[in-house]
């Protein structure tokens, strides 16, 4: 906050924009700084930053980083990289084709903040500044250096209103503040880049398959952190890093390019995804993987009920129960009521077939609610088909799901001879029972991907959204609201089932409590909406990586113990502050949200009607 | 009234000069102890632009969302072309009466094109088996939607805005899209609600022109508005409706001169008051 108010100080001229920094250093020695600082701290990384191993991760050794000091020199080698880039040399300035300026601000944040917490973190665990190693102390200085010298770098600074004189104190003192922040945000803020020129074909396809591998490696490096600290840092590195590259105009490049070869995107997707399992040594991670792929596929089914026919579900997880249940019950487990056991297509056909006729009787009824009323519905419904499932146990009802121990001893599934339970060795490598479940699953993903891209771009998906945007104009243009309105709930439902299918052999048990409105453990209903929320409502991409985040991030910070829920709404009130269209906005969304937040003096865009649809 | 109904089902829009499209009979809508219109007889006939008029409040759209189905009067019927107009908006616009509405009601964030797409819903059949599998039937019947609604964009002449968010649009823009999705249900009749409300005088007569090549598609229209100058260029007949009640209905001529109608909008002069023939004057000056 120190650097808003010292800010909001320095008088803003209003024509005269000579550009300055946030710090006052004039320009040349501040570029010298970030930069010098960012290589620097790629060196301070193969120095020794404590003289212990008791601190996680070995940063003792000299010659080769270790832990903590790779995400600083992966941040290091991005400031570096920007930092050259705002010198204008040749090659580094393709990395950046939207300014490198605002990219080296976040690019050198990465590494401040990652190599702060360390250090700080070091100090406090092992008691005292005297067990930094001199690498720690070089880091430190070469990241804070490098830090003040990104800021003083110039930008363009954002108009801001004068201070009316008359106004009382506190009133000036607000003025001021707001103006702080407007300057604080427009050091940060890029041009937007340039519309890229075409490259030929194989070149972008080839700019997309290498932006999948990083995406794989970071998803791999992630899901692999061994201790919180690493963690911890590994996010801040990387939303840093990705905000940096953001500002570089990188992700809009391969936005477009995504955008130009969407069946190559998905392709490549698929590949990297599948080849997860390949990177890992033991099952161990491919658990996290096909429970992550479970959650995710359902959020994406989830995705089709509430990103496009904007219908409010808040007891989807039943859906996934109803398909877990039903499937488990004809799949020879010995506490079924039922003694059958279907081969794997016909359990899975008994499972999304069961979550259709829930999805239909329940939205038969219900879906002539609108808004908030659906809501609330949905949300009891979902409470009623755990506690069925809950009192189906012979003495509080009849006895069919064996109550609250339910379905267990699930035998694993086997498809065409090839036994999902057992170890194969595939090509040298060894693939266990979970990344067995792993490719399973991402089979059903991509049935979901590519049912929700269909239907999205067709007369129903149309339909869809014209009702999440007027339902009485939908209805005037003769759209049949409620059937239409039932298709998506219908085949959201059966989406989860077919994903219900497949968690009911992975968890060998299927119980009631798996399938709660809120709870620690994704899935549940809340967790499942906020997937679709933080990733971005409509989207493909938006629920798959906001799942990834929601399941990750509970399950490697075990220090937040009991406050796992309090964070979680904690995330979710400052999500909806500062980016209520998710992480990967849907087009449509972020001219939604953002047409009101241009900052004072900016043009408007052509002239919006305030009161469409009033 | 001839009673016969047309054979010409798969395109409505083609319809013989001079046959009743839109037959409302003592149509009256209760809501609780009000009564918001009371007992209209209306008819709209082939090639017709019929207006409505009234002031504020005197149940033009009431009236308007009666024929709709949006509202489902409490008593009387409407036929359109002959059969009774189900009770179900959706219906009502398949069986080829569309409408605009009065405030704006496009889906704000789809783009223009996809605005008018929408509007070809009940011209359209493919449903969800069709979307995911996309055989043939699919990629043929969307590019048929897709030539129809650049058409009818180009009619209006929102073509090269096609992809833009129908957000974005300036004001009149918006009311000649809301026109064009209405038209992509390839309506027999059409309902404008106040379509040059907020209108400056050039946009209105543009929009004049644009009613006029909608009526030469062979498509009955029925306007409220209350820009009487544009009421009374555009319409064949017109009908006011006053306090949910038909006071008049006639050609422009007719209604401009009727005296109830003035007083329905100015007020009743007091008996003898000074100035009574003056207010009457100015009345008719206002009205024409």
């Amino acid at each position: 906050m120190t650097t808003q108010n010292t800010a909001a100080d320095t008088p803003t001229p209003k024509h005269d924009h000579t550009p300055t920094g946030l710090i006052a250093i004039p320009e040349g020695p501040a570029r010298a700084m970030a930069t010098g600082g960012g290589i620097l701290t790629i060196i301070s990384t193969f120095m020794a930053w404590t003289w212990t191993s008791a601190f996680p991760g070995d940063l003792t050794v000299y010659g080769y980083p270790g832990g903590l000091q790779v995400l600083v020199l992966i941040a290091g080698i991005l400031t570096t990289l920007f930092g050259l880039a705002g010198y204008g040399i040749k090659g580094a300035r393709t990395l950046a084709p939207g300014g490198a300026d605002a990219a080296l601000k976040y690019a050198s944040l990465a590494a401040f903040t990652t190599t702060w917490y360390t250090i700080i973190s070091i100090s406090y665990q092992l008691g005292g500044l005297a067990n930094l190693d001199p690498g720690g102390w070089v880091a430190a200085i070469a990241t804070l250096a490098s830090f003040t010298g990104a800021l003083a770098l110039p930008f363009v600074r954002p108009h801001t209103y004068a201070i009316d004189p008359e106004d009382t104190g506190s009133e000036q003192f607000k003025h001021r503040l707001r103006n702080g922040l407007v300057i604080f945000k427009g050091a940060f803020a890029a041009e937007a880049p340039p519309t890229p020129r075409k490259l030929p074909g194989y070149l972008e396809i080839l700019v997309i398959i290498a932006a999948l591998a990083v995406g794989l490696l970071v998803f791999t490096y992630g899901i692999g952190t061994e201790y919180d600290e690493l963690f911890i840092g590994f996010l801040v590195t990387v939303a840093f890093s990705f905000a940096a590259l953001t500002k570089a105009g990188l992700v809009a490049r391969v936005s477009t390019y995504t955008a130009r070869h969407r069946n190559v995107t998905l392709a490549g997707a698929f590949a990297a995804a599948a080849a997860f399992p390949f990177t890992q040594s033991d099952d161990q991670y491919a658990t996290i993987g096909v429970y992550i792929l479970i959650f995710a596929t359902v959020a994406l089914g989830l995705n089709i009920v509430v990103g496009l026919a904007g219908l409010l579900d808040l007891g989807y997880v039943a859906f996934l129960g109803v398909g877990a249940y039903a499937a488990s019950m004809v799949s020879g487990s010995p506490s079924s009521p039922f003694d059958v056991h279907l081969p794997f297509w016909g359990a899975i056909l008994v499972g999304a077939g069961a979550s259709l006729i829930f999805g239909v009787l329940i939205g038969a009824p219900t879906l002539r609610l609108r808004g908030d009323y659906l809501a609330i519905v949905t949300l009891g419904f979902g409470e009623i088909f755990r506690l069925v499932a809950m009192n189906s146990d012979g003495t509080s009802g009849p006895d069919i799901t064996n109550g609250s121990n339910g379905i267990s001893s699930i035998p694993n599934l086997k498809i065409l001879g090839f036994d999902l339970g057992a170890e194969h060795t595939i090509l040298g490598f060894t693939i266990g029972r979970f990344a067995n479940y792993f490719f399973l699953m991402l089979l059903i993903t991509f049935v979901v991907v590519l049912v929700f891209r269909r239907s999205e771009n067709s007369r129903i998906g149309r339909a869809w959204v014209a009702i999440r945007e007027d339902e009485t104009a939908a209805l005037a243009m003769g759209i049949n609201g409620f059937r239409v309105k039932l298709i998506a709930f219908a085949l959201g439902a059966t989406l989860a089932g077919l994903a219900g299918t497949v968690q009911a052999h992975v968890t060998y048990t299927v119980t009631p409590e798996q399938y709660q409105f809120a709870n620690t453990v994704p899935p549940n209903s809340a967790f499942l909406l906020a997937a679709v929320v933080l990733g971005g409502m409509g989207t493909i991409s938006g629920p798959l990586v906001g799942a990834a985040l929601l399941y990750l991030i509970p399950s490697k910070l075990s220090f937040l113990g009991d406050y796992q829920l309090f964070a979680f709404g904690l995330a979710l009130v400052l999500l909806m502050r500062f980016r209520p269209e998710g992480l990967i906005p849907n087009r449509r969304r972020q001219l939604e949200f953002h047409e009101a937040d241009l900052a004072p003096g900016d043009t408007p865009p052509p002239t919006v009607l305030s009161k469409t649809g009033a | 009234m001839t009673t016969d109904t047309t054979t010409n089902k798969d395109r409505p829009a083609a319809t013989p000069a001079g046959e009743t499209v839109l037959d409302a009979k003592g149509v009256t809508m209760r809501f609780g102890g009000l009564t918001a219109v009371h007992s209209v007889d209306l008819t709209v006939n082939s090639g017709e632009i019929v207006g409505l008029i009234g002031p504020n409040g005197a149940g033009k759209t009431t009236f308007f969302n009666c024929l709709t189905g949006l509202y489902i009067p409490t008593e009387g019927e409407v036929r359109y072309k002959g059969t009774v107009l189900p009770s179900k908006s959706f219906k009502v616009t398949a069986a080829g009466v569309a409408r605009t509405f009065q405030n704006i009601r496009l889906f704000a964030n789809m783009t223009v094109l996809e605005n008018v797409l929408v509007g070809r819903h009940t011209r359209t059949k493919e449903g969800l088996w069709s979307a995911l599998l996309r055989g043939p039937g699919f990629h043929k019947a969307e590019a048929k939607s897709k030539a129809r609604a650049l058409e009818l964009l180009e009619f209006v002449g929102l073509a090269e805005k096609a992809d833009h968010l129908s957000r974005n649009l300036p004001y009149g823009e918006q009311r000649k899209l809301e026109i064009a999705r209405a038209l992509a249900s390839e309506p027999g009749l059409l309902l404008l609600d106040e379509p040059t409300a907020g209108m400056n005088p050039q946009e209105t007569r543009a929009t004049e022109e644009l009613v006029f090549a909608i009526r030469d598609m062979g498509i009955a229209v029925l306007v409220i508005e209350h820009d009487m100058r544009f009421i009374f260029n555009l319409c064949d007949r017109v009908a006011v409706l006053v306090q949910g009640e038909k006071l008049v209905e006639g050609d422009s001529e007719t209604v401009q001169q009727d005296d109830r109608v003035i007083a329905a909008y100015l007020g009743e002069p007091f008996e003898g008051a000074p100035g009574s023939t003056e207010a009457d004057a100015t009345g008719n000056e206002e009205n024409s």
